[in-house]
Protein backbone atom coordinates (compact mmCIF):
# COMPACT_ATOMS: atom_id res chain seq x y z
CA UNK A 1 0.00 0.00 0.00
CA UNK A 2 2.85 2.35 0.93
CA UNK A 3 4.56 1.75 -2.42
CA UNK A 4 1.28 2.23 -4.25
CA UNK A 5 0.72 5.62 -2.58
CA UNK A 6 4.30 6.71 -3.25
CA UNK A 7 3.96 5.74 -6.91
CA UNK A 8 0.64 7.58 -7.15
CA UNK A 9 2.07 10.74 -5.57
CA UNK A 10 5.10 10.57 -7.89
CA UNK A 11 2.87 10.18 -10.92
CA UNK A 12 0.74 13.17 -9.92
CA UNK A 13 3.91 15.21 -9.29
CA UNK A 14 5.47 14.26 -12.64
CA UNK A 15 2.19 14.91 -14.45
CA UNK A 16 1.89 18.42 -12.94
CA UNK A 17 5.52 19.21 -13.76
CA UNK A 18 5.29 18.09 -17.39
CA UNK A 19 2.30 20.28 -18.25
CA UNK A 20 4.60 23.26 -18.65
CA UNK A 21 8.23 22.36 -19.11
CA UNK A 22 9.35 25.98 -19.38
CA UNK A 23 9.19 28.93 -16.99
CA UNK A 24 11.21 31.89 -18.14
CA UNK A 25 10.38 35.41 -17.01
CA UNK A 26 10.31 37.89 -19.90
CA UNK A 27 8.88 40.93 -18.11
CA UNK A 28 12.31 42.50 -17.59
CA UNK A 29 12.94 42.92 -21.30
CA UNK A 30 9.91 44.92 -22.34
CA UNK A 31 10.21 47.06 -25.47
CA UNK A 32 8.15 49.74 -27.15
CA UNK A 33 6.20 48.47 -30.19
CA UNK A 34 3.64 50.03 -32.49
CA UNK A 35 0.45 48.16 -33.40
CA UNK A 36 -1.58 48.19 -36.63
CA UNK A 37 -3.44 51.32 -35.42
CA UNK A 38 -0.15 53.11 -34.65
CA UNK A 39 -0.76 52.75 -30.90
CA UNK A 40 2.48 52.44 -28.92
CA UNK A 41 2.59 49.49 -26.54
CA UNK A 42 5.16 48.41 -23.98
CA UNK A 43 5.57 44.75 -24.92
CA UNK A 44 5.09 42.34 -23.18
CA UNK A 45 4.46 44.37 -19.98
CA UNK A 46 1.20 45.71 -21.42
CA UNK A 47 -0.13 42.15 -21.28
CA UNK A 48 0.74 41.52 -17.64
CA UNK A 49 -2.22 39.69 -16.08
CA UNK A 50 -3.29 38.13 -19.40
CA UNK A 51 -2.51 34.83 -21.08
CA UNK A 52 -0.60 35.76 -24.22
CA UNK A 53 0.20 33.88 -27.42
CA UNK A 54 3.06 35.43 -29.37
CA UNK A 55 4.47 34.75 -32.81
CA UNK A 56 7.03 36.52 -34.99
CA UNK A 57 6.21 36.94 -38.69
CA UNK A 58 6.77 39.01 -41.83
CA UNK A 59 3.80 39.94 -44.01
CA UNK A 60 5.61 39.30 -47.30
CA UNK A 61 5.88 35.64 -46.37
CA UNK A 62 3.61 33.68 -48.73
CA UNK A 63 3.42 30.37 -46.87
CA UNK A 64 4.53 29.87 -43.25
CA UNK A 65 3.56 33.21 -41.67
CA UNK A 66 0.01 33.27 -43.13
CA UNK A 67 -0.42 29.77 -41.66
CA UNK A 68 0.80 31.02 -38.28
CA UNK A 69 -1.42 34.12 -38.25
CA UNK A 70 -4.33 31.92 -39.34
CA UNK A 71 -3.58 29.50 -36.50
CA UNK A 72 -3.65 32.40 -34.04
CA UNK A 73 -7.05 33.24 -35.52
CA UNK A 74 -8.21 29.64 -34.92
CA UNK A 75 -7.03 29.83 -31.30
CA UNK A 76 -8.86 33.16 -30.91
CA UNK A 77 -12.09 31.67 -32.27
CA UNK A 78 -11.85 28.58 -30.04
CA UNK A 79 -11.13 30.70 -26.97
CA UNK A 80 -14.22 32.75 -27.75
CA UNK A 81 -16.39 29.66 -28.35
CA UNK A 82 -15.30 28.19 -25.02
CA UNK A 83 -15.83 31.55 -23.28
CA UNK A 84 -12.26 31.67 -21.97
CA UNK A 85 -11.50 35.28 -21.03
CA UNK A 86 -8.28 37.21 -20.56
CA UNK A 87 -6.42 35.84 -23.59
CA UNK A 88 -4.51 38.05 -26.03
CA UNK A 89 -2.70 37.27 -29.26
CA UNK A 90 0.23 39.05 -30.86
CA UNK A 91 2.12 38.74 -34.12
CA UNK A 92 5.32 40.80 -34.20
CA UNK A 93 7.00 41.58 -37.52
CA UNK A 94 10.74 40.92 -37.80
CA UNK A 95 10.66 42.95 -41.03
CA UNK A 96 9.72 46.37 -39.59
CA UNK A 97 11.25 48.33 -42.51
CA UNK A 98 8.52 46.96 -44.81
CA UNK A 99 5.85 46.14 -42.23
CA UNK A 100 4.67 49.59 -41.23
CA UNK A 101 1.46 49.91 -39.18
CA UNK A 102 -0.54 50.60 -42.38
CA UNK A 103 0.86 47.44 -44.02
CA UNK A 104 -0.06 45.45 -40.91
CA UNK A 105 -3.55 46.98 -40.99
CA UNK A 106 -4.00 45.96 -44.62
CA UNK A 107 -2.70 42.46 -43.85
CA UNK A 108 -5.36 42.16 -41.14
CA UNK A 109 -8.14 43.57 -43.32
CA UNK A 110 -7.52 41.21 -46.25
CA UNK A 111 -7.68 38.28 -43.84
CA UNK A 112 -10.64 39.57 -41.84
CA UNK A 113 -8.70 39.32 -38.61
CA UNK A 114 -10.68 40.17 -35.49
CA UNK A 115 -8.44 42.71 -33.79
CA UNK A 116 -10.37 42.91 -30.51
CA UNK A 117 -7.67 40.92 -28.67
CA UNK A 118 -5.26 40.29 -31.55
CA UNK A 119 -2.51 42.81 -32.34
CA UNK A 120 0.01 42.97 -35.15
CA UNK A 121 3.16 44.82 -34.13
CA UNK A 122 5.97 46.68 -35.83
CA UNK A 123 8.59 48.89 -34.20
CA UNK A 124 12.18 50.02 -34.20
CA UNK A 125 14.64 47.42 -35.46
CA UNK A 126 16.64 47.41 -32.19
CA UNK A 127 13.49 46.88 -30.07
CA UNK A 128 12.35 43.98 -32.22
CA UNK A 129 15.84 42.47 -32.20
CA UNK A 130 15.84 42.59 -28.40
CA UNK A 131 12.43 40.88 -28.22
CA UNK A 132 13.52 38.23 -30.70
CA UNK A 133 16.43 37.39 -28.41
CA UNK A 134 14.10 37.26 -25.43
CA UNK A 135 11.71 34.92 -27.24
CA UNK A 136 14.53 32.88 -28.86
CA UNK A 137 13.54 33.75 -32.43
CA UNK A 138 15.93 33.81 -35.37
CA UNK A 139 15.19 35.35 -38.78
CA UNK A 140 17.84 35.53 -41.49
CA UNK A 141 17.20 37.54 -44.66
CA UNK A 142 17.94 35.66 -47.87
CA UNK A 143 19.58 37.14 -50.97
CA UNK A 144 17.70 39.96 -52.63
CA UNK A 145 16.43 39.62 -56.21
CA UNK A 146 14.55 42.22 -58.22
CA UNK A 147 11.32 42.29 -60.22
CA UNK A 148 11.33 43.76 -63.75
CA UNK A 149 10.27 47.07 -62.19
CA UNK A 150 13.33 47.00 -59.99
CA UNK A 151 11.43 46.23 -56.79
CA UNK A 152 13.59 44.31 -54.34
CA UNK A 153 12.37 40.85 -53.35
CA UNK A 154 13.74 39.05 -50.32
CA UNK A 155 12.48 36.50 -47.87
CA UNK A 156 13.55 35.19 -44.48
CA UNK A 157 14.53 31.82 -43.14
CA UNK A 158 13.01 31.95 -39.70
CA UNK A 159 11.84 30.23 -36.55
CA UNK A 160 8.33 28.84 -36.86
CA UNK A 161 6.84 29.27 -33.41
CA UNK A 162 3.91 30.33 -31.25
CA UNK A 163 4.90 31.00 -27.63
CA UNK A 164 2.57 30.76 -24.65
CA UNK A 165 3.15 33.39 -21.95
CA UNK A 166 1.37 33.21 -18.60
CA UNK A 167 -0.30 35.99 -16.60
CA UNK A 168 2.98 36.74 -14.79
CA UNK A 169 4.92 37.19 -18.04
CA UNK A 170 6.66 33.81 -17.95
CA UNK A 171 7.18 31.84 -21.16
CA UNK A 172 5.53 28.51 -20.38
CA UNK A 173 5.48 26.57 -23.64
CA UNK A 174 6.33 26.84 -27.33
CA UNK A 175 4.54 25.28 -30.28
CA UNK A 176 5.21 25.10 -33.98
CA UNK A 177 3.44 28.11 -35.51
CA UNK A 178 2.41 26.88 -38.93
CA UNK A 179 1.03 23.53 -37.75
CA UNK A 180 -0.79 23.39 -34.45
CA UNK A 181 -2.68 20.99 -32.25
CA UNK A 182 -5.53 23.32 -31.34
CA UNK A 183 -6.84 21.09 -28.55
CA UNK A 184 -3.41 20.99 -26.88
CA UNK A 185 -3.11 24.77 -26.90
CA UNK A 186 -6.62 25.30 -25.57
CA UNK A 187 -6.00 22.74 -22.85
CA UNK A 188 -2.76 24.57 -21.89
CA UNK A 189 -4.58 27.91 -21.80
CA UNK A 190 -7.21 26.40 -19.50
CA UNK A 191 -4.49 24.98 -17.25
CA UNK A 192 -2.88 28.39 -16.93
CA UNK A 193 -6.21 29.97 -16.13
CA UNK A 194 -7.00 27.47 -13.34
CA UNK B 1 -26.82 23.84 -66.17
CA UNK B 2 -24.38 26.72 -66.62
CA UNK B 3 -23.61 26.70 -62.89
CA UNK B 4 -23.04 22.96 -62.99
CA UNK B 5 -20.62 23.28 -65.90
CA UNK B 6 -18.80 26.14 -64.14
CA UNK B 7 -18.52 23.98 -61.04
CA UNK B 8 -16.96 21.17 -63.06
CA UNK B 9 -14.63 23.64 -64.73
CA UNK B 10 -13.29 25.00 -61.45
CA UNK B 11 -12.91 21.70 -59.69
CA UNK B 12 -11.47 19.55 -62.45
CA UNK B 13 -9.48 21.21 -65.18
CA UNK B 14 -7.86 18.93 -67.71
CA UNK B 15 -5.78 20.10 -70.58
CA UNK B 16 -4.14 17.44 -72.73
CA UNK B 17 -2.13 15.15 -70.56
CA UNK B 18 -2.25 17.06 -67.30
CA UNK B 19 -5.18 17.39 -64.92
CA UNK B 20 -5.31 20.06 -62.24
CA UNK B 21 -7.59 19.71 -59.23
CA UNK B 22 -8.20 21.41 -55.87
CA UNK B 23 -6.52 24.60 -57.04
CA UNK B 24 -6.64 27.73 -54.90
CA UNK B 25 -4.76 30.95 -54.24
CA UNK B 26 -4.18 32.31 -50.73
CA UNK B 27 -5.66 35.78 -50.18
CA UNK B 28 -3.25 38.72 -49.89
CA UNK B 29 -3.10 42.45 -50.48
CA UNK B 30 -1.73 44.44 -53.41
CA UNK B 31 2.06 44.60 -53.40
CA UNK B 32 2.36 41.53 -51.17
CA UNK B 33 3.32 37.96 -52.03
CA UNK B 34 1.17 34.88 -52.00
CA UNK B 35 1.00 31.35 -53.39
CA UNK B 36 -1.01 29.16 -55.75
CA UNK B 37 -1.68 25.56 -54.69
CA UNK B 38 -3.11 22.58 -56.60
CA UNK B 39 -2.90 18.84 -57.24
CA UNK B 40 -1.25 18.44 -60.64
CA UNK B 41 -1.67 14.96 -62.08
CA UNK B 42 0.21 13.57 -65.05
CA UNK B 43 -2.38 11.45 -66.87
CA UNK B 44 -0.17 10.77 -69.87
CA UNK B 45 1.91 7.64 -70.43
CA UNK B 46 5.28 9.38 -70.02
CA UNK B 47 7.05 11.56 -67.49
CA UNK B 48 6.41 15.28 -67.84
CA UNK B 49 8.14 18.27 -66.28
CA UNK B 50 6.78 21.54 -64.88
CA UNK B 51 9.47 24.03 -65.87
CA UNK B 52 7.85 27.46 -65.82
CA UNK B 53 4.88 29.31 -64.33
CA UNK B 54 3.25 32.61 -65.26
CA UNK B 55 0.39 34.82 -64.15
CA UNK B 56 -0.75 38.37 -64.79
CA UNK B 57 -1.67 38.63 -61.10
CA UNK B 58 1.89 39.33 -59.98
CA UNK B 59 5.11 41.03 -61.06
CA UNK B 60 7.18 37.89 -60.65
CA UNK B 61 6.03 34.26 -60.66
CA UNK B 62 8.27 31.37 -59.64
CA UNK B 63 8.14 27.73 -58.58
CA UNK B 64 9.18 27.57 -54.92
CA UNK B 65 9.47 25.11 -52.12
CA UNK B 66 9.17 25.66 -48.39
CA UNK B 67 11.80 23.70 -46.50
CA UNK B 68 12.79 23.05 -42.91
CA UNK B 69 16.40 23.13 -41.80
CA UNK B 70 17.71 23.08 -38.23
CA UNK B 71 14.26 23.95 -36.89
CA UNK B 72 13.95 26.98 -39.19
CA UNK B 73 11.56 27.41 -42.10
CA UNK B 74 12.75 28.85 -45.39
CA UNK B 75 11.83 29.14 -49.03
CA UNK B 76 13.81 28.74 -52.20
CA UNK B 77 13.17 28.77 -55.91
CA UNK B 78 13.29 25.35 -57.53
CA UNK B 79 13.92 24.59 -61.18
CA UNK B 80 12.10 21.76 -62.88
CA UNK B 81 9.61 19.54 -61.14
CA UNK B 82 9.27 16.11 -62.71
CA UNK B 83 5.94 14.27 -62.58
CA UNK B 84 6.03 10.60 -63.51
CA UNK B 85 3.19 9.03 -65.48
CA UNK B 86 0.13 8.54 -63.27
CA UNK B 87 1.65 10.53 -60.39
CA UNK B 88 0.42 13.72 -58.76
CA UNK B 89 2.54 16.71 -57.84
CA UNK B 90 1.02 18.33 -54.79
CA UNK B 91 1.49 22.08 -54.67
CA UNK B 92 0.49 22.67 -51.06
CA UNK B 93 1.25 24.77 -47.97
CA UNK B 94 4.62 23.99 -46.34
CA UNK B 95 5.79 22.33 -49.58
CA UNK B 96 6.05 23.12 -53.30
CA UNK B 97 3.96 26.07 -54.49
CA UNK B 98 3.73 28.68 -57.22
CA UNK B 99 4.96 31.97 -55.76
CA UNK B 100 3.13 35.12 -56.82
CA UNK B 101 5.53 37.93 -55.93
CA UNK B 102 4.37 41.55 -55.88
CA UNK B 103 0.61 41.26 -56.41
CA UNK B 104 -0.80 43.85 -58.82
CA UNK B 105 -4.12 44.02 -56.95
CA UNK B 106 -5.77 42.76 -53.78
CA UNK B 107 -6.74 39.11 -53.92
CA UNK B 108 -9.77 38.74 -51.68
CA UNK B 109 -11.74 35.62 -50.83
CA UNK B 110 -13.93 34.22 -53.65
CA UNK B 111 -12.21 36.17 -56.42
CA UNK B 112 -10.87 34.13 -59.33
CA UNK B 113 -7.28 34.29 -60.55
CA UNK B 114 -5.51 32.59 -63.42
CA UNK B 115 -2.12 30.89 -63.39
CA UNK B 116 -0.43 29.17 -66.34
CA UNK B 117 1.72 26.09 -65.80
CA UNK B 118 4.21 25.18 -68.55
CA UNK B 119 5.12 21.53 -69.12
CA UNK B 120 7.76 20.08 -71.44
CA UNK B 121 5.26 17.75 -73.12
CA UNK B 122 1.76 18.98 -72.27
CA UNK B 123 2.66 22.59 -73.02
CA UNK B 124 0.87 25.51 -71.39
CA UNK B 125 -1.96 24.65 -69.00
CA UNK B 126 -4.10 27.58 -67.92
CA UNK B 127 -5.76 27.14 -64.53
CA UNK B 128 -8.43 29.30 -62.95
CA UNK B 129 -8.38 29.21 -59.16
CA UNK B 130 -10.51 30.62 -56.39
CA UNK B 131 -8.96 32.90 -53.78
CA UNK B 132 -9.35 31.50 -50.29
CA UNK B 133 -8.15 32.34 -46.82
CA UNK B 134 -7.12 28.78 -46.05
CA UNK B 135 -8.37 25.33 -46.89
CA UNK B 136 -11.16 24.85 -44.39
Amino acid sequence: MKYFLLTLISLVFVSCQSKFPEKEFVGNSSESLCNQDSVMVDFPKKFNGKILLVSFIFTNCPDICPLTTHNLQLIQQKVKEEKIGNVSLAAISFDPERDSPSVLKKFAEVRNLNLSNYNLFSGKRENIKSLMETFHIVAIANDTTFTEDGDPVYFFTHTDRITLVDQDLNIRKSYRGSEINLEEIISDIKNLRD
Amino acid sequence: MLYFLSFLFFFFQTEGKISVENQWIRNAGKGMNTAFFADVKNISSKTDTLFKVASSLAKLVQIHETYEENGMMGMREVGNLEIKSGQTLQLKPRSYHVMLIGLKKDLKEDQIGEVTLFFKHAGAVKVKAKVKNMIK
